[in-house]
């Protein structure tokens, strides 16, 4: 028998119970025998459709509980999609059971059908929609403080809500911001899914997920007018150059999918929460096969991008003052590593020695070359139209 | 003339056998005073008899001719009386403990044997046997017994929660000198509320339930407390591995007024709070204890009143502080946090006992019962740096109760030994506070969330009649109205309850009975291992109440007045019952808990067997069950019907106490219990991606098939006692060495599964209790 004090860390879950550890004198470990019939393998279909992108699936086969492989996938299947008993489009075996169509999309309003054969399995079928998108009337960002003090930004969202249907949504934020690939000196545009949390009372309590967003039954809204609010992690308005709200109109088997999923994870730490199956919509196997329709939203005023005037002077040696005038230098600080010059092969920060609103001082880098010089403002990165040159 | 006279005689004759008188009085310990409930009074002429109330009252009525009455009770010499009854007659009869339960040679019959009451599914264990066996630890633990009973589940390892033939901890009735406990249990579970010295006496109900009990579907535990030595002043005590305890008892005012007070206390605290204070170096400081404290005073005003009064009071009660400084270059910090967790139980009784008439007996008596569950969490920082000093707090606290006002009147009337008639009624004033949590802090004001108190009434009636129809069919059949007014819904329930005996010999009855229940309180049990934080709550007007029936049928057998056998099948149906939903999120009090549950229906059906010997140099039981249990829930498990986490199938008890001599005393319990059902997973699959791509992998999600489709391994014990007694100069001492599964078998806490990163997966289980050994001094004077 072997003890095992750390163990019993896990039989009480509630963090307070860690007091009485010391009252449970030894707890003991038994690996045991549990007869876990094994019934045949079967097809795993996971496929979300939107009207965003073209039809596509992945295919694997479950798996033992007791046994080590790791998500055996199935890449000699036949998955067709079919409307009102029509096949509508074959997907086409990408690699590594990942399946895609060519070019078809799913259609807002209408109900799908999916079919996946593989030798060896029993043929999977599901079916779902994909209900209309919505529009969002109204979105308000007012500046707020956590509970803890934390500044946040507080969301006010009004969305239609189609009386007529049971409605499920999605609601999730994401931020934009500019960023620049130091070995080709391109700017790019990066979206962060941003954190949330709500009080909302139409919000039930295993419906909101972190960075997954909010989601949400329509139990609560009456006369077609959806409402909800939410917080963000942090003042995100001042962040990124856009703020996008998206909603999505979820079918019930996407909802059911991503709360029961969501709950499963939640409990997995601990033993004495009744465990609970995801929902499963594919008959004969597992997996998902679920629609939703998408509307993006921008909040607020885009934030001001930095504008570069004039470079003086326009040329000069490493460690040399250059002053750089032009506008919504805002929030251009030596923290945000906010100026940055061509320097071999790559790019490099300056630190500014002074910053206002139209005006950055900057030493030139050790290892700056000629080129174009950047400025950021943590949103924005904004290239100036003429190469600056360094003199050696 | 001498028709005349012959009708005259006649009439007379008639007139002489119809005159019946009554003798009435109480029971009690000769030395003590104590009342002795259930005593019988037989008379062996007439083949009739009753037995004494819970106040040790009884009324026997008799035709006017010499009567012979013998009384006795389990442990006690029994006495006879021969007298000629012309009146009314008031009859106080003290027995003589005759030590730890020695063999009663019976002559004639005893109204109370099993075959020929029309009780079922009740039990009584003496208490002198409840003390004789192993105890966790050493501390004698009342519920513990009862889960050594047929048709009684003891839920997880250690824990004194009672499942009564499928029904969960919620359902049961526990009461306390009348007054509902509605925590009974200390530390997780693994001790119960109950002192055993301080109490005379335990009755488990788990079917046949009589019109006076109502208000749970499962079972009544009813528990008296001691009252009290009138003569003399005596005490008893033990000190044991992990408690101690002390009862006093005596005179205040000799043979008139007595009183008890017993207390309890557990010392892990002191030995466990200086080792966590090294192991820290001494920024920790941590302890967990709890107490019981109970007390009653009884006072005789006259020979036809009596007044109590009783109060319990026990507290959990555990604490953590901790505080480190940290020095850096240009400044110092303090961080302190303090925790501090506790819940505790206080119930008070105010009894008035009055004999009315020689036939009329009654009961009145004023109830506050309180449950409370405390979390306190509070954190400070301080900053001090050379010119300035920051200081930053937060406080939080997480509070749920519920607290019951009560008046309860119960009368006996005995208009003949045909007839034992029981009515009476109660009125409550609940009040429930499922969790309040407040918290304040440097940046934050007062805050308050979830308090969602509920104001609730509840109220019964009741009459029921012990009627014997003819020697051999004899009935008790009843009556129990109740209703509960919340948020102004009204709810009411009419339940009937009958059952009865049909006596085939005289050692030989069958017997059947049903009982209608409705509850109108619910738990809310976050893991079904009983921790404090489970919230009671009324029925509201969007939760109805809880409903069962539960019908019986069985027979008895009396082997010589020294075996009892039973055998009882029954099923039971049970709707209302809640649970909360699938991963509702309990410890977030901000959102209303109705939203959070799910109601359901559950059955259970089974048979018990049952032999018990109460006396003699071997004394104990064997009991057998074998059972089904499911619940039914709309939104869980799909809606199909799922075996309760406590549907064991086969489950067999041992109980046995054996004086080899005088003074040493060798106990033992043996439990066994089919594997409890578990849910367990079956296999993993691949979790969708929105976005999939070749050679990315999103994580996989279990399939665990139905809900408790597993089961864990049987779970069996053995754990033994061993007892040795002396008498000293100041009065009794003995030793009492012990072990708790005595075979260290691995009995299963519960399943994990392990594995990952390569390693093969498997199932392994948690167990909590190895072989435990014990020991525990007790004394007496």
């Amino acid at each position: 028998m072997k003890m095992c004090i750390q163990n019993t860390q896990r039989v009480f879950f509630h963090k307070y119970a860690a007091l009485f550890l010391f009252v449970l004198f030894t707890s003991c470990e038994l690996t045991v025998d549990i007869d876990v019939p094994f019934e045949q393998q079967k097809l795993v279909l996971n496929s979300f459709f939107n009207t965003d992108s073209v039809w596509a699936a992945t295919l694997s086969a479950n798996q033992h509980i007791l046994d080590t492989l790791y998500e055996q996938r199935i890449e000699n299947a036949l998955i067709v999609v079919y409307h009102a008993g029509a096949a509508v489009d074959t997907l086409m075996h990408l690699s590594d059971g990942v399946y895609r169509a060519d070019t078809g999309k799913p259609v807002p309003g209408k109900s799908y059908e999916i079919k996946a054969t593989a030798p060896g399995y029993p043929d999977v079928t599901s079916h779902s929609y994909i209900p209309l998108p919505t529009l969002i009337t109204d979105i308000q960002v007012t500046k707020g403080a956590s509970s803890e003090g934390y500044p946040e930004d507080v969301f006010h969202v009004k969305f239609q809500d189609d009386p007529l249907v049971e409605n499920f949504y999605q609601i999730y934020v994401e931020g934009e911001s500019d960023y620049i690939d130091f070995e080709t000196a391109k700017i790019r545009k990066h979206r962060f899914r941003l954190g949330m949390a709500t009080n909302d009372p139409s919000v039930r309590s295993n419906e909101y997920s972190g960075f997954d967003g909010i989601f949400i039954k329509d139990v609560l809204f009456t006369n077609g007018n959806g409402a909800i609010s939410f917080t963000t992690q942090g003042q995100v308005m001042d962040f990124y150059s856009y703020v996008i709200v998206t909603i999505r109109t979820l079918s019930k088997d996407y909802y059911n999918y991503k709360t029961t999923g969501r709950l499963q994870e939640d409990i997995s730490d601990n033993p004495f929460a009744q465990p609970i199956n995801v929902y499963n919509n594919i008959d004969n196997g597992f997996g998902i096969f679920a629609g939703f329709s998408a509307s993006h939203y921008f909040a607020g005023e885009p934030r001001p991008r930095p504008v570069i005037t004039s470079i003086s002077p326009l040329r000069a040696a490493p460690l040399d003052t250059v002053v750089i005038s032009g506008e919504n230098f805002l929030d251009v600080s030596p923290h945000y590593g906010s100026v940055i010059f061509t320097a071999s092969g790559a790019l490099t920060y300056a630190s500014p020695v002074r910053t206002t609103p139209n005006e950055i001082v900057v030493l030139v880098p050790r290892n700056a070359i000629t080129g174009k010089i950047f400025v950021s403002n943590a949103s924005w990165i904004t290239p100036s139209d003429i190469e600056f040159e360094v003199i050696n | 003339m001498k028709s005349l006279f012959c009708l005259i005689f006649g009439l007379l004759s008639c007139y002489a056998q119809a005159q019946k008188f009554t003798i009435d009085g109480s029971i009690k310990d000769n030395a003590t005073g104590e009342t002795l409930i259930g005593a019988t009074i037989f008379n062996p002429k007439t083949l009739q008899g009753t037995t004494t109330n819970t106040y040790g009252f009884y009324s026997f009525t008799q035709s006017r001719d010499l009567v012979y009455l013998r009384v006795s009770y389990v442990g006690y010499g029994p006495v006879s009386l021969k007298f000629f009854l012309s009146r009314d007659t008031t009859i106080n009869i003290g027995l003589v403990y005759e030590s730890t339960l020695k063999e009663i040679v019976i002559e004639g019959k005893a109204e109370d044997r099993i075959q020929e009451s029309t009780r079922m599914g009740t039990i009584d264990v003496p208490l002198q046997q409840i003390k004789s066996l192993p105890a966790f630890l050493g501390e004698v633990d009342v519920l513990k017994v009862l889960q050594l009973l047929p048709g009684v589940q003891s839920g997880s390892e250690g824990s004194s929660g009672l499942y009564v033939r499928g029904g969960g901890p919620e359902q049961n009735l526990i009461l306390l000198d009348g007054v509902p406990v509605y925590n009974a249990s200390h530390l997780f579970g693994f001790f119960s509320v109950f002192n055993a010295d301080a109490i005379n006496r335990v009755e488990l109900i788990k079917g046949g339930f009589p019109a006076r009990y109502g208000g749970r579907l499962s079972s009544v535990i009813d528990i008296n407390m001691k009252e009290g030595d009138v003569n003399k002043f005596r005490g008893e005590g033990s000190i044991g591995v992990v408690a101690s305890r002390l009862t006093l008892e005596g005179p205040i005012i000799k043979g008139k007024t007595s009183y008890i007070v017993s207390g309890r206390r557990t010392y892990i605290d002191a030995i466990a709070s200086p080792l966590i204070r090294i192991a820290s170096d001494g920024d920790e400081r941590a302890g967990y204890y709890f107490y019981d404290l109970n007390a009653k005073i009884n006072h005789h005003i006259n020979n036809k009143n009596r007044i109590y009064l009783s109060a319990y009071s026990g507290n959990d009660k555990a604490f953590a502080k901790s505080e480190y400084d940290n020095e850096g270059s240009d400044n110092n910090s303090k961080y302190e946090e303090a925790l501090r967790l506790g819940w505790g139980n206080i119930t008070t009784a105010l009894r008035w006992n009055s004999i009315i008439t020689n036939k009329l007996f009654s009961n009145v008596t004023a109830t506050y019962s309180r449950y409370r569950f405390l979390v306190n969490a509070q954190s400070k920082e301080t900053t001090t740096s050379p010119d300035t000093t920051i200081s930053e707090f937060y406080h939080s606290e997480y509070s749920s109760g519920i607290r019951d006002f009560a008046l309860k009147a119960d009368l006996d009337y005995v208009p003949n030994p045909n007839h034992f008639i029981r009515f009476g009624g109660q009125l409550i004033d609940h009040r429930f506070t499922p969790g309040v949590l407040s918290y304040k802090s440097t940046d934050a004001q007062d805050t308050t969330v979830g308090a969602q108190v509920t104001h609730a009434k509840e109220f019964f009636v009741y009459a029921e009649d012990d009627f014997m129809v003819s020697p051999r069919l004899k009935i008790n059949a009843g009556i129990h109205a109740s209703g509960f007014v919340v948020e102004s819904r009204f709810y009411k329930s009419l339940q009937p309850r009958v059952s009865g005996r049909f006596l085939i010999t005289p050692d030989i009855s069958v017997k059947g009975s049903y009982a209608r229940m409705t509850q109108y309180i619910h738990l809310l049990s976050n893991a079904g291992i009983g921790l404090p934080t489970d919230l009671w709550v009324p029925a509201t007007s969007k939760v109805r109440p809880e409903h069962s029936y539960l019908a019986s049928l069985g027979a008895a057998y009396n082997y010589k007045n020294a075996y009892e056998f039973s055998v009882e099948g029954y099923y039971k149906e049970m709707e209302g019952l809640i649970e909360y939903r699938e991963g509702a999120d309990y410890l977030n009090v901000e959102s209303d808990w109705q939203t959070k549950i799910e109601t359901g229906k559950g059955n259970s059906y089974g048979a018990e067997f049952f032999m018990q010997k109460k006396t003699g140099r071997i004394s104990g039981w064997i009991g057998y069950t074998l059972s089904w249990t499911y619940r039914k829930f709309e939104n869980l498990n799909e809606g199909r019907r799922f075996p309760y986490r406590y549907d064991r199938r086969h489950d067999i008890k041992v109980a046995a106490v054996y004086e080899w001599r005088p003074n040493r005393e060798f106990s033992m319990t043996w439990v066994f219990g089919s594997g409890s059902a578990v849910t367990l997973p079956k296999s993993l699959y691949a979790a969708a991606s929105e976005n999939p791509s070749p050679n990315s992998r999103t994580g996989n999600y279990e399939y665990y098939g139905d809900r408790n489709s597993f089961r864990m391994r049987a779970y069996h014990r053995l754990d033994v006692s061993y007892t040795t007694t002396k008498k000293t100069k100041w009065g009794e001492r003995s030793w009492s060495i012990g072990a708790y599964n005595v075979y260290s078998r691995q009995n299963p806490f519960f399943i994990d599964i392990t594995g990952g990163g390569g390693r093969k997966p498997k199932f392994v289980q948690y167990s909590l209790f190895p072989i435990i050994p014990s020991i525990a001094y007790r004394f007496k004077f």
